[in-house]
């Protein structure tokens, strides 16, 4: 801050001025002036220029030297030439020295405070410029960690846009749409060209779905677990990428591992305990995209698939155990009946039709189990021909009713019509015999809702002699 | 056209239901909400606005039979759909009582694509 002062303040020319400058008035003053020491009667006195000129210039120091050597060399000269009597005879000469020492140094405080306001002002000037440069600097590393901040906030909401769709697509019971939904959501949320899903089936992997892939293109329907990189993803539970094979980081144990089906990304779906339901696999992706981030994505993707897929197959197996007859791939007989009561409230509620039909087939148990099930098989087969997707048809309360029926929404008439078809296709089939003694007509009770005659689903199944 | 409300009322105590019943409905795109005591149930609907109520017969407090009894008495939810889950056959009396009340009935177990079209279907109506 006062680097200016000090520097001046520090030199010393102020004395060589001073000096030089009174030397020279001194020779002007005995050369051209003999007769009057110190410039008496000069009006002003020469001397003037050293007391004003150096204080201005050099400020308190300055002002203190030239002033005490101005007042010297009058004095001094003024004694030389007029002895001391003068300065005593005439004490108004004192005026001069004493006014050159006064003067000079007022003009030296002066000058000394306003070089320090200079000087401050300076210093400020440079600090703020200072200040300014280091905001400068310090609003540029904000503006780039803001871009990089709104950069990373907008790919993370992107991912998270990403994820809620994919979420979207994956909330399902059924474990086929879960499939598909994972491989559509690879194709229009990650930019995946090509992708499979390979269901695990014990120690196979079977091809379940693909998008994207060339008719040509001739990539394996199944692979073992540990076989090519879908193989290995599956035995080791863990991602696996063309990086891995490339660079060996995963697949130490898996050295016989080629890539197979171009696969370059593999991804287990595992629920559960740890159970495997399978591996999706891209094939294709433009390479740009193939990013780290995409691979997380992909691998969040199928652990939200794979907690789907939990629940999915937990309603399949309960359809299986409670609703399903596994043997014949029909319904069970309690459903028939709480699916009756459902259908024949419905029928009160808004006057719908309703039948039902039930086949008296007691022949069948004569038939040994290993002969039962293929022709019961056949027979539902034969009759499933003639059925809608909603109509009930399901395992019958004992051997002589073996089968049941019922039909939403048809009415007697149609129930019967629908009965004729189904007799003649069991006759085109040869099966009438085996089913029935006497003619099959009489084996296939059919019963219609009666709103007049029946308050309950009871009543219908009355009707069908259950 | 009229306006079809996908918020779904589900009463319902037991959680394994709960959780299987809302579940595949949203799936399906309804907005549920679950009550577990059946004497909330008719404040909670007269508070909002729903498109359907699921209504377990069998609950503790009041039973389902109740509770429809007590919704139908109410101006404001003399039309509101109700679907009755149950585990057990119903008898003559029973299945003339819901028919009266315009109750349909959802027996347990069910497939999960019956449901949705029987919740889109009585949703729609």
């Amino acid at each position: 801050m006062y680097e200016r002062i000090v520097r001046i303040g520090r030199t010393n020319y102020f004395i060589y001025e001073t000096l030089v400058g009174l030397v020279l008035l001194l020779t002007i003053n005995l050369v051209l002036l003999p007769g009057k020491p110190a410039f008496e009667g000069v009006n002003p006195n020469p001397l003037w220029i050293i007391v004003l000129a150096i204080p201005i210039r050099y400020g308190r120091r300055g002002a203190i030297f030239a002033g005490i050597a101005s007042a010297a060399v009058f004095l001094s000269q003024y004694i030389w030439m007029r002895g001391l009597d003068a300065i005593y005879d005439d004490l108004w000469i004192l005026r001069f020295p004493i006014m050159f020492v006064l003067i000079g140094f007022i003009l030296g405080e002066v000058k000394t405070v306003f070089m320090l306001r200079e000087d401050y002002l300076t210093s400020r000037v440079e600090e703020l410029q200072n200040e300014n440069e280091r905001l400068s600097k310090e609003n540029e590393i904000v503006k780039e960690a803001h871009s990089i901040l709104t950069a990373n906030v907008a790919t993370k909401q992107d991912t998270i846009t990403i994820l809620n769709e994919i979420t979207a697509r994956l909330k399902s019971y059924d474990a086929d749409v879960i499939y598909k939904g994972i491989l559509e959501g690879f194709r229009d949320d990650l930019g995946a060209e090509e992708c499979s899903f390979y269901v695990a089936e014990g120690d196979d992997l079977r091809l379940h779905c693909s998008i994207g892939w060339k008719d040509y293109q001739r990539r394996p329907d199944q692979y073992k677990i540990g076989q090519g990189l879908i193989g290995a993803s599956a035995k080791a539970l863990q991602v696996m990428s063309i990086k891995d094979f490339i660079f060996r980081k995963r697949l130490r144990e898996h050295e016989e591992t080629d890539i197979m089906g171009d696969t370059i990304l593999a991804i287990p779906v595992v629920g559960i305990d740890d159970r495997l339901y399978g591996v999706a696999s891209i094939e294709s992706m433009p390479l740009m995209k193939l990013t780290d981030t995409t691979v997380q994505t992909a691998r969040v993707v199928c652990e939200l698939a794979a907690s789907s897929l939990n629940n999915a197959y937990a309603f399949k197996a309960m359809e299986e155990i409670q609703i399903r007859d596994r043997r014949f791939n029909v319904y069970r007989y309690h459903y028939f009946l709480a699916r009756a009561n459902e259908e024949f409230l419905r029928s009160t509620n808004y006057m719908l039709p309703l039948s039902a039909m039930a086949f008296k087939w007691p022949r069948l148990k004569g038939l040994s189990d290993a002969s039962q099930a293929p022709l019961i098989e056949s027979i539902i087969t034969v009759l499933k021909a003639r059925l809608r997707a909603f109509d009930v048809l399901a395992v019958g309360p004992d051997e002589k009713t073996p089968l049941v029926l019922l039909l939403a929404t048809t009415s007697g008439p149609q129930a019967e019509d629908i009965k004729q078809k189904m007799i003649a296709h069991i006759k085109e089939y040869e099966l009438s015999g085996v089913l029935a003694e006497g003619p099959i007509e009489e084996t296939i009770v059919t019963a219609a809702y009666n709103p007049h005659t029946m308050s309950g689903a009871d009543d219908l199944l009355k009707a069908l002699e259950l | 056209m009229k306006e079809v409300t996908k918020k779904v009322l589900l009463v319902e105590d037991e959680p394994d239901i709960t959780y299987v019943v809302e579940f595949i409905l949203s799936t399906a795109g309804f907005e549920i909400r679950k009550v577990n005591d059946s004497t909330m149930a008719i404040s909670e609907m007269l508070a909002d606005g729903y498109g359907l109520v699921v209504l377990d017969l069998m609950m503790p407090g009041m039973s389902g039979f109740e509770v429809l009894t007590a919704l139908r008495q109410e101006e404001k939810l003399k039309e509101l759909p109700v679907l009755i889950l149950s585990s057990r056959q119903l008898n003559h009396e029973e299945t003339a009582f819901l028919a009266s009340k315009k109750a349909d009935v959802m027996a347990k177990p069910f497939e999960p694509h019956r449901l949705i079209e029987k919740v889109r279907e009585m949703v729609a109506d």
